[in-house]
């Protein structure tokens, strides 16, 4: 009887350690600031909300050591799997994402996943108020592309695009390509996430010109042409490159939806 | 026995100690010597597996803590005073809490569960299981968002998850009303609370922990699954494949249930496939993803019996199948 409560007080402290370390991994991820290439920041005050509920219970549930608690009075517990069964699974389940969070340095998707996640430059979101005057400056007839109005100019590229044909666009986006592409074929894209990195989808756009030099997801500072192309059957914008300076991969890697 | 335990204690000790050392100084090259190497697709699915977990956590966290709540203060009584009779009047109060509810499938379920054992009538609980990832002003607004001038998007939505719920609501107690579902029987809960002495503070934390691990466990399984299947299927491939709205409502219900967004994220997801999808087939995706996918469908496995979920799996996937059918024909039509 009395291992029998001790081998419960174990578990009761190896489920604290791993709550106090969920905490901790939202800690690291929000000092090394990794935190913005997985939630976006209107997940943040959750998450932080997550990260002290973690420390509290995890706290609780170490140092408290009434035998009661683990006898588990509600049948909303973990009492099926006793003993070495249960623990390999917590290792697996539990630890071992923690062990591979706290030591990760690099938390970017690798160019293939985002390929297979396929691109998109057709996506309105709703936005109120004069969006041509808003992205656009009509004295210089210029487009200057930011992370704050990129879905902006993507609606006045597809909605507008008459008033807007043959103005200089200047924009900053990694090279895609996907399998269907030929050489002269490539995309000046941007990864986009609406409250994490599972829901993150690439939009940009086709580019025509001198793009066999652009080297598949490299960083570019592009300076280009707005041109309006038949594709399939109906009209796609598309940017006639004018001239590209590689850049650094940038510390805002994604830009997000609201 | 106890150098045994000692032992264990010590085993114990240094696992958190090392894990607070890769806390503090944790990087790659320690990770490479222990042999876990992640490169290319293996960091990709760790980065959406990490994601798909802090993004849920908050919501599992409120959900087990609102079901460790309702086990302390809501007594089977109130549920029977506050639940009417009449079981379409149940349905309606359901549907009810479900818009009052924002919540997602998740977090749901361990909420669900408690309603369930405290004496809410299966149909009424499943009705809640089924509207509330949808039926909030959150979702709604975000789809609004992503399918600006598409009423019949954003609309359409909202009128088929009501549906689907009465419809499933309705089958449910035809089929379950009599049937205990949950995974352990009530009498357990029942008879421990009677010699439950602990004050009510320290009961909640406890059942929050608790239930936590048990639901925790298997969603870690669910995103583990879901985040293969984020980096492994080429969705576009896949959805270009395709141009006849049948096969379309298949396969986009077929993501959403491998993807396993969230309901409140899925819309921009679902606005990318624009190009390429039918809006009946982005309709089917939006209405099914949120009330069953592959991590819901394991936090449900942990909470319910398995020919309950089964049967539940296959009721919704059927009537949301043939909804969204139907309401092709009336966008072709009538609308």
């Amino acid at each position: 009887m009395k291992s029998r409560i001790q081998d419960k007080q174990i578990n009761n402290e190896l489920q604290g350690i791993i709550l106090i370390c969920f905490g901790l991994l939202i800690f690291k991820l929000f000092l090394s600031q990794q935190i913005s290439l997985i939630l976006s920041p209107k997940m943040i005050p959750f998450t932080a909300f997550s990260m002290i509920a973690f420390f509290i219970l995890g706290a609780y549930r170490m140092f408290s050591n009434d035998s009661m608690s683990n006898g588990c009075g509600c049948d909303g517990c973990d009492t099926k799997s006793a003993g070495i069964k249960r623990y390999l699974q917590y290792s697996i389940l539990f630890i071992l994402p923690l062990v591979i969070g706290f030591n990760l340095e690099s938390y970017n998707l690798s160019l293939d996943s985002i390929t297979k996640r396929g691109v998109s430059s057709d996506v309105t979101l709703r936005s109120d108020g004069d969006l041509l005057s808003e992205v656009v400056n009509f004295q210089e007839k210029t487009i200057e592309v930011t992370d704050s109005n990129f879905f902006k100019v993507m609606q006045v590229l597809n909605e507008n695009m008459q008033e807007v044909e043959g103005f200089t666009i200047n924009m900053k986006g990694f090279v895609y390509r996907d399998d269907n592409f030929n050489e002269n074929e490539a995309v000046i894209a941007r990864q986009a996430m609406s409250c994490c990195v599972a829901d993150s989808s690439v939009f940009g756009y086709m580019l025509k010109g001198e793009v066999n030099t652009l080297e598949t997801g490299k960083w570019y500072e592009l300076k280009g042409r707005v041109e309006n192309i038949e594709m399939g059957d109906e009209m796609t914008p598309v940017i006639k490159v004018i001239s590209t300076k590689e850049m650094k991969e940038p510390k805002e890697l994604y830009i997000y939806i609201i | 026995m106890s150098f045994s335990n000692n032992f264990k204690y010590l085993l114990l000790y240094v696992l958190f100690i090392w894990l607070i050392y890769i806390f503090l100084f944790g990087n790659e090259e320690l990770l490479d010597s222990i042999g876990i190497v992640l490169k290319y697709e293996s960091r990709s699915v760790f980065v959406i597996f990490l994601g798909i977990i802090l993004e849920a956590f908050p919501f599992i966290i409120l959900g087990v803590v609102f079901s460790s709540i309702i086990q302390e203060f809501v007594s089977e009584d109130m549920i029977r005073r506050l639940i009417p009779k009449n079981p379409i009047t149940a349905l309606f109060t359901a549907l009810f809490v479900a818009i009052l509810t924002p919540v997602c499938e998740c977090a749901i379920i361990p909420v669900v569960r408690r309603l369930i054992q405290k004496g809410v009538p299966v149909h009424a609980g499943t009705a809640i299981l089924v509207g509330a990832p949808i039926l909030n002003f959150i979702v709604f607004s975000s789809t609004f968002y992503a399918f600006q001038g598409q009423p019949y998007i954003y609309i359409g939505r909202i009128v088929l998850c009501i549906v689907t719920v009465m419809i499933v609501g309705v089958v449910i107690y035809l089929k379950f009303s009599s049937v205990n579902i949950l995974r352990t029987d009530k009498q357990i809960s029942a008879n421990l609370k009677a010699e439950n002495r602990e004050s009510k503070l320290k009961s909640i934390a406890n059942h929050s922990i608790n239930e936590f691990f048990l639901v925790g466990k298997y969603f870690m399984i669910g995103a583990f699954f879901a985040s293969i299947a984020q980096i492994f299927i080429n969705r576009y491939a896949l959805a270009e494949a395709t141009s006849q709205s049948v096969n379309g409502v298949v396969i986009m219900m077929g993501l959403a249930f491998l993807l396993s967004l969230c309901s409140e994220a899925d819309a921009f997801v679902a606005a990318s496939f624009q190009q390429f999808m039918s809006s009946v087939s982005l309709l089917a995706f939006l209405v099914y993803g949120p009330m069953i996918d592959l991590k819901n469908t394991l936090v449900m496995i942990a909470s319910f019996k398995m020919k309950f979920v089964v049967y539940f799996i296959a009721l919704v996937t059927i009537v949301v199948f043939v909804l969204s059918l139907l309401s092709g024909v009336y966008l072709r039509f009538g609308g």
